[in-house]
This record gives C-alpha cells, sequence and structure tokens, in this order.
C-alpha cells in the first residue's frame, strides 16, 4: 500500500509541475509529455505455464507472443489501427502478375550480437518457419511461395517467387509474432533478435526479464531500462492483487469482472484496447442442421448483439455482423444485421427444423467467451431453439474435437482478411472450422491473389464479404475490446485494434513517469 | 521379544507401503492414458495442426506403446531420475523440488501452530471437564471439524481478505525470485485454514485421552499421595495421554495430503498440491505421476509412522505406567 | 450426569435444527425461485436491490433464485453416494467378520490397500481424468466411504456373531444369508446408522468441494460449490454469491455433525463412544 501512496504523490506533483508550466508561453507543447527514460516495467501475463518458450517462431500462448514481439520483428507489422505497415522492410514490391516479391530491407538494422541484418537471415528465417520436417504456424501462410529458390539478390534485396499469385503477401505476414526475422543459425537457448528488449534472463511459468537494446534502429525507442514478464500468477485475482499492492506494474488482459472493481483517477487505470478479438460461434456448414443456409441465417437473426455485449462483455465490445475483419481497409461499413426472431422461426419452420435441439461447445478460452455462448442459449429459446451449452476445459476444447465440433465457439485475432481466409476459409486451411468449401468463394479468393492492384482487389474481396454474410458459416456477434490494467504512472501503450493485448505488446513505445 | 515383534511389524507394514506405492504408480499411469488428448496437443494448443503434432509426438516419444513408456519411467525412477517434463523437455525434480519445499513448510508451520494450540485447549478442556468453557470447546471442535476446506478458507477470505476486513491478501503469491518465507503474511491465511482443519480432531483426542488418564486409579494413587499437582501433570498424567493422540496427529497430518491441494488452489499456493492440477491439465505424465507417488509416499510413510508409535508408546507406557 | 446427557442432547436438536432448516431451503426452494435460475435479470455483480434481493452474480443472474435452487442436485447426488457406500461397506464387513477365515482375510487386506491410498487425492484424479458425470461421482465416493464402513461392521458383526443366539441359528441350521439379514444386521444398525449420518457430511462436503473444483456439476447449472468458485473474482463487489452457499454448506456439514455426534454419544454402551478416525 506504500507505493500506491507514492504513486499519488508522484501523480500530485506532476500535475503541480505541469499547471506551473501552463503559465509559460510554450505550455502547449510541454503538455505533450516527453517520455521519460529508464525503469523495470513488471508485466504479469496469465496463460504461462511449463511449456512457455522463447523460441522466435514457436509462440503459442498470449505470454509466448508478449516475449516475441518484444525481442523480435517481422519484414512488416499492424499498426493500432490494423493496417499493414513497414517494419524491418524498407519496401516490398510484387511483379505485374504477383508471382514475384522483391522485398528490400532498411539500411543499418543491426542483431541484439551487433551483427547486420542482410537478406540471408531472412531467407533462413523463412526457410526456418517453413521447414516440413517441422514447420511452425507461420507456415500455412507462406505455402504459395517456392521457398527453395529464394534468391538474395544483394545485401539487403531478396526475392521471393511464388508457385500461385500472391498479391496479397504483405497481409498474410503481418501477423509479425509468426514470421520474425532472426541470423542464420538462430538458437532459440540464446535468443537473439532485432526488436527492442533483448534477452537477459527466462524461466518456463516463473518470469523473463528483457534489457534495452541500444542499438534498435527506432532512434527514440525504448524508454524503458528493462522489462520483466511474470507468468507465475496462478489466476487473476493474484495479479490483480499485486498490482493493486504495487508489486507489478501492469496486468495484461484483465477478466472484465476485476476490471470492473477498477474505479477512475486511482492508483490503476484501464487501457481499452480497440475492438480486434473476436469470440464467434462456429457453424459446420457440411454438418446438419448447419448444412441448410436457411438454419445458419435463422441462427444469426437469433442473437440480440448488444444484449451479449452488455452481459457478456460487460459492453467492451463493439457489434459484429458476421463478417470478419472490420479494420481491414477492404471491409465495407455497410454490413450491418439485427435481431429479427419472427423471420429466424419462419426460416427454420422452412427448413423443417422447428424445436431444433443443438449442442454447443465452448471453453474458458477468452473472457466473456463461455457467458456469450450461455447468453446466446438464452436467447435462442426465442425462437424455440434449445441450445445446451457443453463447456469443456481449454485442454480438451483445443485437442482432437478442434475445429470438428458441428456447433462450438473460438478465438481469433485480427487479421487482414486474406489472412483470415487463409487461416479459415479455404479448403485444406489449418483453422478451417466451418468446413468451408465454397467454389464460388475459393474462385474470387484466387483473383484477388492475382490482383496486385490494391483498389481491384478491394472490390474482389468485398464479392467475398457479401458471400461471408448471406451463408458464412460464422456467427460473430461482437469484435471484443481488451483490457489491460495498469498503475497510473505507466504511459505510452496505445490501444490498438489487433486484439493482442497491451496495443499489440508494444513495450518500445512505453514508459513510467 | 519387544524388539523382534517391533522389527517385524515395521517391516510388514513398510512391504505393504512399498507394495502400495508400486499399485498407486500402475493405477495412475493408466488412469493417465484415458486422459482426453496428449501432451503434445496440450503444449501446441490451438496450433495443433496435424504436422506439428507429428513432429512434437515423435520428440516426445509419445508412440511408444504404454508398457513401455511405463516401463522407461519405472527403471529412471529407481534410477533416482524421474525423467523430463512433457511440456518442456527439462527435468522434473528441480521444477517440483521448490514446490515441495513450499508445502512442506505450509505443513510444518502449521504443524508448529496447530498442534500446540490443539494439545493446550484439550487439556484445558479436560481439566475443566463438563464446564462451560468445555462445552463451548467441544461445540466450536465439533463445528470445525464438519466444515469442508473449502468453505473454511473462503470464509477466511471474506473474513480478512475481501468483505469484512482487508487485512491480508486473499491469494499467496510468490514473486519469482523471492521465497516464502521473506513475504509471511502470504502464510497466515493457508496456515489458519489448514490449522482449522487440524485442530478439532487432535483437541478432541487429547481431551477424551487425557479425560481417562485423569481419571484412571494411577493417577488417583498418585494424588491421594500427595504429588505436587504440576508434577502430577507434567509428569505422570501428560506422556500417558499423549499416547493415543500421537496416532490421531499423524493421521490428521496424512489427511493433509488431499487437503493441501484445496487449499493451495483456493490460495493460488505454489506447491505441490497446485503443481498435480498444472500437470493434469498440461497432460504432463511423468510429473503426474511423480507428484501422485510423492503424495502418496507421504500419506503412507506418515500412516506407518504413526501405526508404529502406537505399539512403541501404548504397551510400554500401559505396563510402565501400572507397575510404577 | 443427567444435566450433561441433556446438553448433549440439546445440542445435538439444535444441529438436527440447523440442518433440517438448508435441507428444506434445498428441497423447497425451487419452487419458491422468483426467477429462473438461468434467466438474465441484471448486470453482473450487481448489488442487492429490488429485482434481486442478493444482487446479481457473475453474468447477471439472480443470486436468490440460484441458491433457492443450487442444493437439492448436491444433497440428493451425496445421499445416493452414501447409501452404496454404507450399503458396500456393510456388506463387505458383515461377510468378513461372519466367515471369517479365508474371506476375511481377502476382504481385510483389500480394504487395507484401499485405505492406504490418499482418497481425495484419487478421487481428484479420477474425476478430473474420467469426467464429471454424476453416477461417476457417486461410485468414487461410495468407494472412499466403503472400506471404513466395512472395518465398523466388521468390528459389529464378529463381535455379534460370538454371542449365543447367533450360534444357536447356526446350529438349527439356519441358511447364513438368513442369520447375516436377520441377526447381525439388526443388531449392528445403531453403528451404522451413526456412520451413515457422519458419512452423508462427509459426502456434502466433498461433492459441493468437487463442485468448487470444476469437477461436478458444469455451468449454467446452478450449484452451490460451483456458484463459490464462479463467484469468487466479484467477491469485492458482491459478495452474497459465494457467502450464502458457504454460509448454507457450513451450517449443513455443522449441524448434521452435531447431531450425529450428539446421536452416537447417547446410543454408545460405554465410555465416551467418540470415534477416532480422521475421515
Amino acid at each position: 500500500m506504500n507505493l500506491n501512496k507514492h504513486l499519488n504523490l508522484v501523480r500530485l506533483s506532476r500535475r503541480e509541475v505541469v499547471a506551473g508550466l501552463a503559465l509559460l508561453p510554450f505550455a502547449a507543447a510541454a503538455r505533450a509529455e516527453a517520455p521519460k527514460k529508464g525503469g523495470n516495467l513488471r508485466v504479469a501475463i496469465l496463460g504461462g505455464g511449463s511449456s512457455d518458450t522463447m523460441d522466435a517462431h514457436g509462440s503459442i500462448s498470449v505470454p509466448d507472443t508478449a516475449r516475441v514481439l518484444a525481442l523480435y520483428e517481422g519484414l512488416v507489422q499492424l499498426d493500432p489501427d490494423g493496417k499493414v505497415v513497414n517494419a524491418l522492410a524498407e519496401s516490398l514490391e510484387a511483379n505485374s502478375n504477383a508471382t514475384e516479391w522483391t522485398v528490400r530491407l532498411k539500411p543499418g538494422l543491426k542483431f541484439h550480437n551487433g551483427k547486420t541484418v542482410t537478406a540471408e537471415d531472412v531467407a533462413f528465417s523463412y526457410r526456418r518457419v517453413a521447414n516440413p520436417e517441422a514447420p511452425f504456424a507461420g507456415a500455412s501462410a507462406l505455402k504459395p511461395l517456392d521457398l527453395a529458390n529464394l534468391k538474395v539478390m544483394d545485401e539487403r534485396t531478396i526475392r521471393f517467387p511464388a508457385s500461385a499469385p500472391y498479391a496479397a503477401f504483405p497481409d498474410l505476414i503481418s501477423a509479425s509474432h509468426l514470421f520474425s526475422i532472426v541470423p542464420v543459425g538462430y538458437d532459440p537457448k540464446a535468443p537473439v533478435g532485432t526488436g527492442a528488449f533483448q534477452y537477459k534472463e527466462f524461466t518456463p511459468g516463473e518470469q523473463g526479464v528483457f534489457t534495452r537494446f541500444d542499438g534498435y534502429w527506432r532512434e527514440d525507442e525504448p524508454n524503458l531500462d528493462s522489462i520483466t514478464i511474470i507468468g507465475s500468477f496462478a489466476d487473476a485475482t493474484a495479479a490483480f492483487n499485486a498490482l493493486q499492492g504495487g508489486e507489478i506494474d501492469v496486468f495484461a488482459s484483465a477478466p472484465l469482472a476485476l476490471v470492473n472493481q477498477v474505479g477512475e483517477g486511482g492508483p490503476m487505470k484501464k487501457l481499452v484496447s480497440k475492438p480486434g478479438q473476436w469470440t464467434p460461434f462456429v457453424m459446420r456448414v457440411d454438418h446438419p442442421p448447419f448444412d441448410n443456409p436457411d438454419v445458419r441465417m435463422a441462427f444469426r437473426l437469433i442473437v440480440d448483439r448488444q444484449q451479449i455485449i452488455d452481459l457478456a462483455f460487460s459492453g467492451y465490445a463493439a457489434i459484429g455482423a458476421d463478417v470478419f475483419s472490420p479494420a481491414d481497409s477492404c471491409y465495407d461499413s455497410a454490413w450491418k444485421r439485427g435481431r429479427d426472431i419472427e423471420q429466424a422461426k419462419a426460416l427454420l419452420k422452412k427448413a423443417g427444423q422447428e424445436n431444433l435441439v443443438v449442442e454447443l461447445v465452448t471453453s474458458d478460452i477468452a473472457a466473456g467467451a463461455v457467458q456469450s455462448a450461455q447468453v446466446f442459449a438464452q436467447q435462442a429459446k426465442d425462437a424455440g431453439v434449445t441450445v445446451n451449452v457443453k463447456q469443456v476445459t481449454p485442454d480438451v476444447f483445443f485437442g482432437e474435437q478442434y475445429t470438428k465440433w458441428p456447433f462450438a465457439q473460438d478465438i481469433w485475432y485480427y487479421a487482414p482478411f486474406m489472412g483470415q481466409v487463409v487461416q479459415s476459409s479455404l479448403e485444406g486451411a489449418p483453422y478451417n472450422e466451418t468446413h468451408w468449401n465454397d467454389p464460388e468463394y475459393t474462385r474470387l479468393y484466387n483473383e484477388a491473389q492475382a490482383t496486385p492492384d490494391a483498389a481491384k482487389r478491394c472490390e474482389i474481396v468485398r464479392a467475398m464479404q457479401k458471400i461471408d454474410f448471406e451463408r458464412g458459416g460464422y456467427i460473430i456477434p461482437a469484435f471484443n475490446q481488451g483490457v489491460d490494467l495498469m498503475a497510473a504512472n505507466v504511459e505510452g501503450f496505445k490501444p490498438a485494434a489487433t486484439g493482442i493485448p497491451l496495443g499489440n505488446f508494444g513495450f518500445r513505445m512505453a514508459w513510467m513517469v | 521379544m519387544h524388539q523382534g515383534l517391533l522389527f517385524s511389524l515395521i517391516a510388514r507394514r513398510l512391504l505393504l507401503g512399498l507394495v502400495t506405492l508400486l499399485l498407486v504408480s500402475v493405477v495412475v499411469f493408466v488412469a493417465t492414458q484415458y486422459l482426453p488428448g496428449d501432451a503434445a496437443q496440450a503444449v501446441l494448443g490451438r496450433s495443433a495442426t496435424p504436422e506439428r503434432l507429428e513432429a512434437l509426438r515423435k520428440q516426445l516419444n509419445l508412440g511408444d506403446p504404454a508398457l513401455v513408456q511405463y516401463w522407461r519411467w519405472l527403471c529412471g525412477l529407481m534410477a533416482g531420475d524421474p525423467g523430463l517434463s512433457l511440456a518442456n523437455q527439462k527435468p522434473i525434480l528441480p521444477q517440483i523440488m521448490p514446490r515441495i519445499v513450499n508445502s512442506l513448510t505450509l505443513l510444518l508451520i502449521t504443524a508448529l501452530v496447530a498442534v500446540p494450540l490443539a494439545i493446550a485447549a484439550g487439556l484445558l478442556a479436560a481439566f475443566r471437564k463438563d464446564s462451560r468453557v468445555d462445552n463451548a470447546m467441544t461445540v466450536t471442535a465439533l463445528g470445525l471439524a464438519a466444515a469442508p476446506e473449502f468453505v473454511v478458507a473462503i470464509g477466511l477470505i471474506a473474513l480478512f481478505s475481501t468483505v469484512v476486513f482487508h487485512w491480508l491478501p486473499p491469494v499467496s503469491m510468490v514473486p519469482p525470485g523471492s521465497s516464502l518465507l521473506e513475504r509471511p503474511r502470504i502464510l497466515v491465511l493457508p496456515v489458519l485454514t489448514l490449522t482449522i482443519l487440524v485442530f478439532p480432531y487432535i483437541f478432541r483426542m487429547i481431551r477424551a485421552s487425557m479425560i481417562e488418564v485423569l481419571d484412571s486409579d494411577y493417577i488417583e494413587m498418585a494424588r491421594l499421595k500427595g504429588l505436587p499437582r504440576g508434577r502430577l501433570i507434567l509428569v505422570h498424567a501428560l506422556p500417558n495421554a499423549m499416547g493415543p493422540a500421537l496416532q490421531v496427529i499423524a493421521l490428521t497430518f496424512a489427511y493433509l495430503a488431499g487437503g493441501v491441494v484445496v487449499v493451495e488452489y483456493v490460495f493460488g499456493f505454489p506447491g505441490i498440491g497446485q503443481g498435480l492440477i498444472n500437470a493434469v491439465s498440461t497432460r504432463d505424465i511423468p510429473t503426474i505421476q511423480l507428484t501422485v507417488l510423492l503424495l502418496a509416499a507421504f500419506y503412507v510413510s506418515v500412516n506407518l509412522v504413526a501405526d508404529v508409535v502406537t505399539v512403541l508408546i501404548t504397551p510400554k507406557l500401559r505396563t510402565s505406567a501400572w507397575r510404577r | 450426569m443427567a444435566a450433561l446427557n441433556a446438553l448433549r442432547a440439546r445440542i445435538g436438536w439444535v444441529g438436527l435444527v440447523l440442518a433440517g432448516l438448508v435441507v428444506a431451503i434445498a428441497l423447497l426452494g425451487p419452487f419458491m425461485a422468483p426467477h429462473a435460475p438461468e434467466a438474465f435479470v441484471g448486470a453482473p455483480f450487481q448489488p442487492p436491490n429490488a429485482a434481486m434481493p442478493l444482487g446479481g452474480d457473475v453474468l447477471g443472474r439472480d443470486v436468490l433464485s440460484r441458491v433457492l435452487t443450487g442444493g437439492y442436485r448436491t444433497l440428493g447426488l451425496a445421499a445416493v453416494a452414501t447409501l452404496l457406500g454404507v450399503a458396500v461397506g456393510a456388506i463387505l464387513g458383515m461377510a468378513a467378520g461372519f466367515f471369517r477365515g479365508a474371506a476375511d482375510e481377502t476382504i481385510m487386506r483389500l480394504l487395507d490397500v484401499a485405505l492406504a491410498f490418499p482418497q481425495t487425492i484419487f478421487a481428484l484424479l479420477f474425476l478430473s481424468i474420467l469426467g464429471s458425470e454424476p453416477w461417476l461421482t457417486a461410485l468414487v465416493v461410495a468407494a472412499i466411504h466403503a472400506p471404513q464402513v466395512a472395518r465398523v461392521a466388521r468390528a459389529g458383526a464378529l463381535r455379534i456373531a460370538a454371542e449365543d443366539f447367533v450360534r444357536h441359528a447356526e446350529a438349527i441350521g439356519m441358511s447364513p444369508l438368513r442369520i447375516l439379514v436377520t441377526e447381525i444386521l439388526p443388531n449392528i444398525s445403531v453403528p451404522l446408522l451413526v456412520e451413515l449420518g457422519l458419512r452423508y457430511t462427509y459426502s456434502i462436503a466433498l461433492i459441493a468441494g468437487l463442485s468448487f473444483l470444476g469437477l461436478g456439476q458444469q455451468p449454467p447449472a446452478p450449484d452451490w460449490g460451483l456458484m463459490i468458485n464462479e463467484n469468487r473474482i466479484g467477491m469485492a463487489s458482491n459478495p452474497w454469491p459465494v457467502l450464502v452457499p458457504v454460509t448454507l454448506i457450513a451450517v449443513l456439514t455443522i449441524g448434521t455433525n452435531l447431531f450425529t455426534d450428539a446421536l452416537s454419544r447417547s446410543t454408545a454402551a460405554a465410555g465416551e463412544g467418540q470415534t477416532t478416525e480422521v475421515r
């Protein structure tokens, strides 16, 4: 409790200083607070355990992702609004039919061990991700590439040939935590990357300490001296308690029941992300009764989306209209869907499925997920549909039945539309949980990949979204906002639309007052 | 004569104990084969595509037949190496050692607090037999004995942490790098919970045993002889009363092998009970086996000690007491 | 002495009344609940108000309704498990005590091994592996009770079997089964009943505890043990969804214990008649 008092004092005195400065002519400029350098940020993240890893390409849990985003970077990344921007790459250019990408690195990039980043390192990294003997999660997005024929043009230039047109390549590698650039001969036991922080120590299930990298290419970053990522908290109450007691500075991705206990202006504050993560209800379009598009539409019409947001997500979500990737530059904001019980009943009757009984499988995979399933089950009663919610533990959920349940939930971070399609909506996609295999949709996808012009590609993408909207297998009631809790003196984290906590784990931008 | 009987008793109980432990390991291993999903699935979680599962399964030798896996584990254990955790392929023992130490610390402190407290209370109740104090204490003990562990734990949390007072932390978090003993406040509620669990049985046993001893002819005679009260109690009554009580004390602590799991769960205490819960959720079969085996060994050996102590103390003291 | 017995009896009555109150709430509650236990009435962890006298739970459901409907399943399952365990234990114990010899040896060795297992840990392990179906839970809990009950039954059977009237029945050729049922069983019924009461308390505690750990009833079912766990996180906002079930379970187990203890004392033939076993 002493630290909290201290924080209050600090806050007051800063206010006094700023108030004093207001009298000076350059007050306005002074008010744009300059980041203070130094300090060790202690961050609690749940979801880790004994299988924690520091591998640049092997992140599975949220704490893994935090570590990877602190230490490594990719060619491109997602900015806070969910747009794809260059990171280590200076430029990415496609040839006229998108069968070849030429990537040029920024000059003067250094690894933590002082070595310069070259095109050879890029080649090594991508081959490592896609290694057929031990593929990592990013491998599925690299399938269209012909990695055997990667061509290093010079120190900073590399050419990626593709066996099929691949116009959306930058979109597909935008999940930068899966496509980190590492030096040739990378060993996960001695992690080396290009990120703002470098490896100091790490114990799985306990904590990792990472110190600032002075050779980081963004010159005014990072601000902190070090970050400590603590993964040993047993549950959210423990982490919340530690934050209250001043033992940690940040609690990433706090459950909403705890968030609601934090008032405004106190020693703790909230960082509310932009809507990004989504926990849809997934219908298998090849399994009765969901093989009938009328039934799918009926289910979508049953949902009272605002009620789910209010009850399951405490208001921390934006309404969804069953089409994914709302932050994509090609997303059509005209997609809207409300509740229509009469129409739902009529559709069910037409399909011969009145008084339908289904099982919805859910698990505690994200804040509010189980609750949204329970709320949906309640709502379904209004249309005469009985939904039996079956809650299983996460390890069973992601076990052998995962992507095979006829009707279940899931969790997705934000991905640009094409990236999402590659993951979930093509035959053979690694997470094709709706078992989607629509010929028109696939034709449109191939056409989009063969269209290097962004505007023309958007038109095709919108046509695909229309199919999703009208007969897809996803029910997306909302896009969730994650809430991180932190001490009042922590600054710099920006709300991001990626669904990844702490502004896409933007540690390089953070500072402590 | 006594020595021979004693040795044969200990030997037989030891043998039974070892057989039990072997059976425990077999039963646990068989049970874990029925866990839905395997360690590779648990590690990879959502990222478990068929190719990655294949690769990891090969790495973890999960494809070998069950009997082979069990035999390999058993041989390793005999050689003192319980193997690698399936979750991170690092040796198990260094990972669970801190947890074992934490749980033992918890049990030790509970013993140091609960046993003297219960003995003192039992003695008090015995001396003031059937008085208001005695009745109040007996009824309280009855009540405490009945309440389930998690009810006691939550009740204490509500009382001291969340609802009524805010004196103590509701969870027992040990930041990495520091040890339990540096942060004694987090121990208070778990120890209090375990004390409440253990207290009633020891209290009742001491009380009953002491009452019996105080009523006995031997003590009556000593009193008539004019022995001062203090000496009477300390030197003659107490040792006789302790005998039967020691068995109950030991048995109560054996029972804690199970109770500690629930208490650690409620308080998030980084002990071996929590380690077991984690190991089950990650399907880390070698860790599950070792943890259950350790808990069972604790339970079995404490029971063994209790039985042996009973045999040792009771006839010897009884005979010597009557002959004095 | 008489005053003492009266006092003990009074405590027993107090225990019975307390336990009875909770049982009444559990059994009659479902008919008195103002809302359906799974209906959403207000905001999550809303403090008590007109619509929800005990406030809202983690999903904004009425705590009072969930409390009223959350007891009878646990009580019923505990009763079934206890009856099963006592029945099996009694049969095994009587067989061992009456037939003696090889049957006795085998049964007692098996029970020794069963008792040597740390029982709660195995309950946790089996249920978390095999799932938490009610019948499985009943079986596991019954299996925990049976060995101890068998010991009590065996001790009683040994004692009774040595009596003259039993020897007489054997001599006139009465079938062993008939002897067991008509001669032995009635005479050990009192200690068995006491065991039944004690074990019922323990069954409730164990089953509620398993629900608390997530190994019992699954959400969204209203269940006292489950409610205690799923509402823990909001105790600072609204403590009632945790405190009310906690109090009910505590009152029920304490009351039953007080009553059975008084019962065992008053029926004990000699001495203080208390059980020294530790669960």
